[in-house]
């Protein structure tokens, strides 16, 4: 008689401490007129290492939106509307080969965050490039005229 | 002196006045009609005209040994001297001398059976039909001797592991060689059949005359190393040859030159073979892909010949963020350099302080979950040291907030910390630079505090986001604790250290950087 609640509440505990996928975030839509434009891609070594991932974009630490789950080598992209000034930038990757919601890598593979400054009357466009397996990323800012 | 050396003389005179002589049995010009001679033995004879030709047999009667003739020159002849196997086939042709010279064949390999000596004249006015000329042979125990014909890789001499052989660099030209005339070589073969991985070490004695070239091959023929000895008169040697068995290998010993020989001294190659340890270098280790697998906390090497590089891999590959720690012991003669390399072999790191015969010390790197390599190289490349080794020492420990993560020697790879955060780190080594990045969320004042170290006269520079300079701090002077503070605005920023002068650095102390906001 023991065995089943003991079976029952293992099954209960392993459930609860399996690393689950976090449900999927909440994306604010694109703004129309975006100003700030996020790319982002990994260099991989083999074909097995392309998979799957998507990037978040948080500003003063609120999420913005991400960008479209694709494979780690192809350029990811999201535009966005900023309020113009120098905002606290924090671009977080997923990995989203188990689902489409994604698990989050960990904190020391996620780039750091960064102040962004928006200009008015430019197009702000940040590339962000993962090489080593995720362990190194570049951020590149630049500036266009926008037209008005 | 005399007495100790002169019954050595007697000794030597009563072998060969007591040794069978025999006269040579005209015609014997051709292999049919060859004279008798022992293989212990003499025989005497004539050259009756320019083109006579004399041919002796000489029979072993023993499963090996070691055949050496001599013959003595007489006026008016230019003796050549072949040795020939039982079918007539030339297996080593000597005329190292010109008229009336002495000819000797040295070190021939020989097995039960027949052979021949040949005589014959290059004078073609030779006209000394009545001088005797007398032709000496001399049989030895084969063991420990190299067997000659050995002058390519398929007629190498086997050797014997862990032991001593003895040769002779001579004759000076090798007229069956392809093409003919080069300098003579001696080649080795050495098999190892026990499985396993082995060291091997190689020392060969100096001989007056010769300056020797010796190069180690693999059973492809592909050339694993080429050692010189730097000077005639000198010998040489060569340390931790990384031996997987089972394999062969093959050795080829020269002379630097055509016309070095030594038929009077032998040369004494001694070959020692250990099972590897993984306390010393694997050779050849010259490249990425030959690395030396560095498993344990010490591992010494040498630099030779000249030029060498030594490579190491370590394995970071189990833990995500460590620290790898690395010290090289300093060798007389040489400057070292030690190079921290990624996977790919591109250099991440160069500690060099300049300075010969110092220690050279990566004072930290940071490593994560993948595998690096620690170059060792002499910075001349001209420097050889065969015979002192050094010492490298590594320690891997996991990296704690707090601490620098090198490199971060640009904006690119600086250094994250935040404001009422401080880091422990390494001015090293020489023109060693470190970023730190820092974001500013509210505009405020920040305090810089860095501490001082010896031999270091603090420079910091502090950029924007935009990688404009904000301000520029020098300490007064070396060991100096630098302070400096500034009003910033929102924003990210970078903090540039480094010494006032490049050569500037501190491999055995390290500094404190604290960010405050007041």
């Amino acid at each position: 008689m023991k065995r089943p609640v003991f079976l029952a509440l293992a099954a209960l505990w392993a459930g609860c401490a399996a690393p689950r996928p976090r449900p999927a975030a909440q994306i604010p839509p694109a703004a129309a007129g975006a100003n700030f434009e996020l790319s982002s891609y990994e260099v991989v070594g083999t074909p097995e290492e392309d998979t799957l991932e998507y990037v978040q974009v948080f500003l003063d630490g609120r999420l913005q939106g991400r960008t479209e789950v694709a494979a780690k080598s192809r350029p990811k992209l999201w535009l966005g509307r900023i309020s113009e000034g120098n905002h606290p930038m924090r671009f977080e990757v997923w990995d989203s080969t188990g689902g489409a919601s994604g698990v989050r890598r960990p904190e020391d593979l996620q780039p750091r965050e960064r102040f962004i400054r928006v200009e008015p009357g430019f197009k702000t466009s940040a590339v962000l490039r993962f090489s080593e397996q995720g362990r190194r990323s570049l951020l590149s800012i630049t500036y266009e005229p926008r037209p008005r | 002196m005399l007495w100790r050396v002169l019954p050595i003389l007697l000794g030597a005179a009563w072998f060969w006045a007591c040794s069978p002589t025999i006269d040579e049995v005209e015609p014997n010009d051709d292999m049919a009609h060859a004279s008798r001679l022992p293989a212990n033995g003499r025989a005497r004879g004539t050259i009756g005209r320019p083109d006579d030709v004399d041919w002796y047999k000489i029979a072993i009667a023993r499963d090996s040994g070691v055949l050496s003739l001599h013959v003595g020159g007489i006026r008016d002849v230019d003796f050549v001297l072949s040795f020939r196997d039982k079918d007539g086939r030339e297996l080593k042709r000597i005329d190292e001398t010109g008229v009336g010279g002495d000819e000797l064949a040295l070190d021939l390999g020989v097995q039960r059976g027949v052979y021949y000596a040949v005589l014959s004249n290059k004078n073609p006015r030779a006209a000394n039909p009545t001088q005797k000329y007398v032709l000496s042979s001399k049989l030895e125990s084969a063991a420990g001797r190299e067997l000659e014909p050995n002058d390519s890789a398929l007629t190498a001499t086997p050797l014997e592991i862990n032991s001593l052989t003895r040769g002779h660099y001579y004759p000076a030209t090798n007229f069956l060689s392809d093409p003919p005339g080069q300098a003579d070589e001696d080649w080795f073969a050495l098999r190892s059949d026990r499985p396993g991985l082995y060291a091997l070490n190689l020392d060969l004695s100096a001989v007056p005359n010769v300056d020797p070239v010796l190069e180690i091959y693999d059973s492809n023929n592909y050339k694993l190393k080429e050692i010189s000895a730097g000077g005639v008169g000198q010998g040489l040697g060569f340390r931790d040859l990384g031996i997987r068995a089972p394999a062969q290998y093959f050795l080829r010993l020269r002379p630097r030159s055509r016309g070095m020989s030594n038929p009077d001294v032998f040369y004494e190659l001694l070959n020692e073979l250990r099972p590897y340890d993984g306390r010393t270098e694997l050779e050849p280790n010259d490249q990425r892909a030959d690395a030396t697998p560095f498993e344990k906390d010490a591992v010494t090497g040498h630099i030779a010949p000249a030029a060498d590089v030594d490579w190491y891999r370590v394995n970071a590959a189990t833990s995500p963020r460590q620290i790898l720690r690395a010290d090289l012991s300093p060798v007389p003669g040489m400057q070292l350099v030690l190079t921290v390399t990624d996977d790919l072999g591109q250099p991440l790191l160069v500690v060099d302080n300049g300075l010969k015969e110092t220690p050279q010390v990566l004072t930290g790197i940071g490593l994560s979950n993948a595998t690096y390599y620690l170059v060792v190289s002499e910075k001349t490349g001209r420097a050889a040291n065969g015979r002192d080794a050094y010492t490298l020492t590594k320690t891997l420990v996991p990296w704690q907030p707090g601490l620098e993560w090198e490199p971060n020697d640009s904006t690119a790879t600086a250094q994250a910390v935040k404001i009422g955060e401080s880091v422990d780190g390494y001015l090293a080594p020489a023109g060693d630079v470190d970023y730190y990045e820092f974001n500013v969320y509210q505009k405020g004042d920040i305090l810089c505090e860095l501490t001082g170290l010896l031999n270091v006269r603090w420079s910091a520079e502090l950029f924007d986001q935009d990688n404009k300079p904000v301000l520029a701090q020098q300490a007064a002077k070396m060991g100096e604790s630098l302070r400096f503070d500034r009003e910033l605005a929102p924003g990210t920023y970078w903090l540039k250290l480094q010494g006032a002068d490049p050569g500037q650095n501190n491999v055995r102390d390290k500094y404190t950087l604290r960010l405050k906001a007041r």
